[in-house]
């Protein structure tokens, strides 16, 4: 093919625009990845909570820190018309003694055996009722040099509290912070300490029919309800950070599309007269055009293929402490963004090559 | 004209009018002429006297002002751009006066291409290339670049690609203004015998009265008015 041939003849002018392209495609790339990981620290295990519904106290906001739900209120929404499975959920901020530079880590405590489980990855299951254990991130354990057996300390309220690591979960960070997930019995200790009439969950998650958002709220005053993603967009500054990245490619997509409509255009000046040449002999503007077209798809999937292990490896080098995270969709997505905006970049050249007069092939000589 | 000769060009009373009102430029005037299968027709005449406005009329570069013009059996009187590509990609060859090959493809990429862009060949377009090549003495320079070819064997080249799509006519621009008296000899040559044998009809813009020597007529242009010499 026509296109592929001058590729190879002009290979070092075309090598050098690849390798723009390939940084355009690297840059857009590692800002989706930090966007992605931005998002992934945000609390991916919330969007990730298994059920249709989760309830919070009214007054809450759906925020994780205010919701504070009484043992009748849970009572009640778990009693609640619709609802066929159903569990609480305590979340706490607490300190690990070890390390604490590290930051504090999300306690969240679940109902053993019922939906609020995280899937186990190593070790065991906790038993219903079981206190004094945790099943701890995979990213707590790595991060602190931990592993199944070992024990932690954390504190809350001004007091101490030892736990031993029984499992692994990879359920993702919650409100920022690594979790670890323990009995919802040692939620209330951590939080509230031995007093009985303290709240005893921040909310209660619940599946079975298709409306519990809107139908618990109604059955069960004082409450109101949001899916895993609504309760994860709702998260403070999660919007804000995502259209902060989301707006970030954008600019990245945009002058990548800058960059090769330019180059891509001014090679097309530099060929006025072999594109007259072609179209004296017969060839459509369109036939030209597709040529142009090809060699752009080209060079753009050559680069986001050089792109892409390259942000992987970046990715895998940089320390945890850097939010990055590859998502194959986001990276894909991203990838035909940019091949998009290629092809848009050359739209200019194919407006100047319909206008090449074929007439300026007599006479000229090349 | 003999009972059965192929009337290949039919120019009845052809004009080209550039610009309007006291502006006009009139560089080709009431023009009429015809050219037959088998002639290779040389059309002299100074700078700026509508040689190239001619030939860009019959190549279907430009559409007459006024009159009738048939080439191929096509009437170019009022057509589109796109049937105008079309009846270049089926109907003509050019030569132009620097052969005007494409750089990046080699001299039977050079060929192909004619095949690529949509003309249409006596057969496999493959099989066509190397014939012709054969024919041009150019089979060891199939894989050679334009940019490593002497002038000579530019045009070589560059004639056996007007010859690819098999057309009616083939239009040479000047095609030995860059060589040297003898190369530009065999170049016409060369030419003169593709026509015979083919039966093709080819109209030769050249300043080079030597080289109009091998044309079976020759047309005369100035300011515009065709005369037969």
């Amino acid at each position: 093919m026509i296109a592929i041939d001058e590729l190879w003849y002009r290979r070092g002018q075309f090598a050098l625009i690849g390798l723009i392209v390939t940084l355009v495609a690297y840059l857009v790339f590692m800002i989706n990845a930090l966007g992605a990981g931005l998002l992934d620290q945000a609390g991916s295990a919330v969007k990730g909570l298994n059920a249709d519904a989760l309830v919070f106290a009214d007054n809450a906001n759906l925020s994780l820190q205010q919701s504070e739900l009484a043992a009748e209120t849970v009572a009640e929404i778990k009693a609640a018309p619709g609802v066929e499975q159903s569990s609480a959920l305590g979340y706490v901020s607490v300190q690990p003694s070890e390390q604490p530079e590290k930051g504090p880590v999300a306690f969240l405590g679940f109902e053993a055996g019922t939906i609020s489980a995280p899937a186990l990855r190593e070790g065991r299951e906790l038993e219903a009722g079981e206190t004094g254990a945790v099943l701890a991130d995979k990213r707590f354990v790595e991060e602190r040099g931990l592993g199944i057996g070992d024990t932690i300390e954390v504190s809350s309220r001004l007091q101490l509290y030892t736990f031993e690591i029984v499992g692994t979960v990879d359920e993702g960070p919650f409100f920022f912070q690594t979790p670890i997930w323990g009995a919802i019995e040692d939620f209330r200790l951590l939080k509230y300490g031995d007093d009985p009439d303290a709240p005893v969950a921040t909310l209660v998650m619940v599946s079975g029919a298709a409306d519990l958002v809107e139908s618990v709220p109604a059955d069960v005053p004082g409450t109101e309800a949001a899916t895993p993603g609504q309760t994860f967009n709702s998260i403070p500054g999660v919007s804000a950070q995502q259209g902060t990245a989301n707006a970030i490619q954008g600019f990245g997509l945009a002058i990548g599309a800058m960059v090769i409509g330019v180059f891509f255009y001014v090679l097309t000046l530099q060929k006025v007269g072999q594109i007259g040449v072609l179209k004296a002999i017969g060839a459509s503007s369109w036939f030209v055009f597709r040529q142009l077209l090809l060699q752009v798809f080209i060079i753009s999937i050559i680069g986001i293929v050089i792109a892409l292990p390259l942000t992987i490896v970046t990715v895998n080098l940089l320390p945890s402490n850097v939010p990055l995270l590859v998502e194959r969709d986001k990276i894909l997505m991203a990838a035909i963004l940019l091949l998009g905006t290629a092809v848009i970049g050359v739209l200019f050249s194919g407006r100047r090559i319909a206008t090449v007069d074929p007439l300026i092939a007599l006479g000229q000589q090349q | 004209m003999t009972p059965n000769m192929i009337v290949t060009v039919d120019a009845r009373g052809i004009s080209k009018t550039y610009g309007d009102g006291e502006n006009a430029v009139q560089a080709v005037r009431s023009t009429t002429f015809t050219a037959n299968a088998g002639e290779l027709i040389a059309l002299v005449g100074p700078s700026g006297s509508g040689k190239t406005t001619l030939l860009a009329m019959l190549g279907g570069l430009l559409t007459p002002s006024e009159g009738s013009l048939t080439v191929g059996g096509v009437a170019l009187t009022a057509e589109g751009n796109s049937k105008l590509a079309q009846f270049r990609r089926e109907r003509v060859g050019f030569v132009f006066q620097g052969s005007n090959l494409l750089p990046y493809l080699t001299a039977r990429r050079n060929l192909l291409a004619v095949a690529e862009i949509g003309g249409r060949t006596n057969g496999d377009p493959k099989e066509v290339a190397d014939r012709l090549l054969d024919e041009m003495g150019l089979m060891e320079r199939a894989k050679a670049y334009p940019s490593e070819m002497s002038g000579g064997e530019r045009q070589r080249v560059a004639i056996a690609r007007a010859l690819m799509n098999d057309p009616a006519l083939i239009l040479l621009d000047e095609p030995t203004a860059n060589l040297d008296t003898t190369r530009g000899r065999q170049v016409v040559e060369m030419l003169q015998s593709e026509v015979k044998q083919r039966n093709k009809t080819a109209l030769m813009v050249t300043h080079d009265l030597r080289m109009a020597e091998y044309a079976s007529r020759t047309l005369r242009i100035e300011d515009g008015v065709v005369t037969e010499v």
